[in-house]
């Protein structure tokens, strides 16, 4: 067992660090109160090589490992105060990028992944629908087969990216009857007669990054336009989950990092009854928690992404992290708040924004109790 | 044990765990719900650590899953 991470790696996410801490942090509360998207910090993330990290070369990638890729995102979630735009490109990095480069044909790859990677176009992955969230694949949005290829018809919803995507990956059932074994995966462009954005949804938190609805009518879309075979949509779906409940959760990582550093030193300057309030036991055992528990969700991640880089499948850690990591980065952001006292609670101390954008780490990918429903199958249970 | 025992006992015994004790290797296991998603998931990690073999996501469809039969003579292509 090595923990070690190599120079290399490290120096990298060093770099991200700087390069974050320098570049993202522009504006945010404004961007914030008014949920506007930053077209140009995405820009700057595709620049650096973000959104590129881990595919080849050959589409504008950097061809990284996943263990770098994750560390990658620590880095970004320590430096950078937005987790809106952090979410928003892992979600077009794993459920759109990943399910093009796995399942889509060469035309398609070389079609999307250059875009994409480079920033030029943003993509959007619509699964969930009005009447199916968790229960994904009974969705209604169907797609009928007709000659040289198929209609859609339906909606999508909470669809990330929607308002600024020039495209996306979409799922549909050719037979509502078939269940799992009718979705079947697409990819659409906008523009495209019949497929149109709806309503910019506002939200809680993560508010930098942009939700909308996805609706088809009667729209055509070639036989080319199909991602991977008819039927193999869950199995592409379930693939892009893995990635994106691994890596989307290593920017938490970062974040409560930083949570716990900030924590520590208000805790050390803050004085009340003649003394620092981290001298206070409660107010120190809670910090104290909030390091078991970064740690601990530290490890758990490591080994989703150790395993996934032997080649070995992780549902169940998947699964484990997700759930551990989403439910710790909404501890930590309550800890850090009650250690900031009123201050915390406050918007221009920057600490509370934080507890909002968790929150939706409990739902997306998955929520909390889909990811116990996992574990709890694979327990034998 | 051929591809069909190992299944068929994995199958009874692991993913419906007594519920259908008279399972057949025709029996369709997809379209009554037999294995749902989750169940899935499982069997395709049990064949590729029991068969040492790494089963493509992209075939993971009705096709080759929908029966014991019908998936031990697709696993008899590797
Ligand atoms: C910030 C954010 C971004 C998102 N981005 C996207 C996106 O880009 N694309 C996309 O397609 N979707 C996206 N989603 C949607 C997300 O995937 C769904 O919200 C999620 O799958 C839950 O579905 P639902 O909201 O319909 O809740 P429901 O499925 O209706 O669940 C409601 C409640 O019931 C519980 N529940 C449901 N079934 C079970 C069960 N079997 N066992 C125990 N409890 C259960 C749930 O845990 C939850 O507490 C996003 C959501 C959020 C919050």
């Amino acid at each position: 067992m090595d923990f070690s991470w190599s120079d290399e790696q490290l120096a990298y996410k060093r770099a991200v660090v700087g390069f974050a801490q320098k570049e993202l942090r522009n504006g945010l509360m404004e961007r914030d109160q008014k949920a506007e998207f930053s077209r140009e910090n995405w820009n700057k993330c595709a620049q650096f090589g973000i959104q590129g990290l881990p595919f080849p070369e050959t589409y504008g990638g950097a061809n990284a490992d996943i263990l770098t890729t994750m560390l990658t995102m620590e880095g970004l979630g320590y430096g950078c105060a937005d987790n809106g735009l952090i979410f928003a490109i892992n979600a077009q990095m794993w459920s759109v990028q990943m399910p093009i480069f796995k399942f889509g044909t060469e035309l398609q790859k070389q079609k999307y992944l250059p875009g994409l990677i480079s920033g030029q176009i943003i993509g959007a992955h619509g699964m969930s629908e009005p009447d199916s969230g968790s229960d994904a694949y009974s969705m209604r949005t169907r797609a009928e087969k007709v000659d040289r290829g198929y209609v859609l018809n339906g909606s999508k919803t909470f669809v990330t990216n929607a308002p600024v995507a020039d495209m996306a990956v979409v799922f549909a059932t050719v037979d509502p009857k078939r269940g799992m074994w009718g979705v079947t995966g697409f990819v659409v462009d906008m523009g495209t007669p019949g497929f149109t954005v709806s309503r910019h949804i506002d939200k809680m938190g993560l508010r930098t990054s942009p939700m909308g609805e996805l609706i088809f009518e009667d729209c055509f879309l070639p036989e080319e336009n199909r991602l991977g075979p008819v039927g193999a949509g869950a199995n592409i779906f379930k693939d892009s989950m893995e990635w994106e409940r691994a890596c989307i959760l290593g920017s938490h990582i970062g974040t409560m990092e930083l949570q716990l550093e900030r924590s520590i030193a208000y805790a050390r300057a803050r004085e009340q009854f003649g003394q620092p309030i981290g001298k206070f036991q409660t107010v120190a055992n809670r910090i104290v928690d909030m390091k078991v528990r970064l740690e601990t969700a530290r490890l758990l991640l490591y080994k989703v992404a150790w395993l996934r880089s032997q080649g070995k499948s992780a549902t169940m850690e998947a699964a484990m992290a997700k759930l551990y990591l989403g439910e710790a980065f909404v501890q930590s952001g309550l800890d850090a708040i009650r250690t900031f006292g009123g201050w915390g609670y406050m918007t221009e101390f920057e600490v509370e924004r934080d507890l909002r954008d968790a929150l939706g780490g409990v739902l997306y990918s998955g929520t909390s109790d889909i990811q116990r429903n996992i574990i709890a199958r694979y327990l034998g249970l | 044990m051929n591809h069909e025992t190992i299944l068929l006992e994995y199958i009874k015994q692991e993913l419906l765990r007594g519920r259908k004790s008279d399972l057949k290797v025709e029996d369709d296991l997809l379209s009554n719900g037999i294995i749902d998603s989750l169940g899935i998931l499982q069997l395709v990690a049990f064949i590729e650590e029991r068969f040492h073999i790494q089963v493509p996501d992209e075939d993971v469809v009705f096709e080759n899953f929908q029966s014991v039969k019908v998936l031990s003579d697709y696993l008899a292509k590797f």
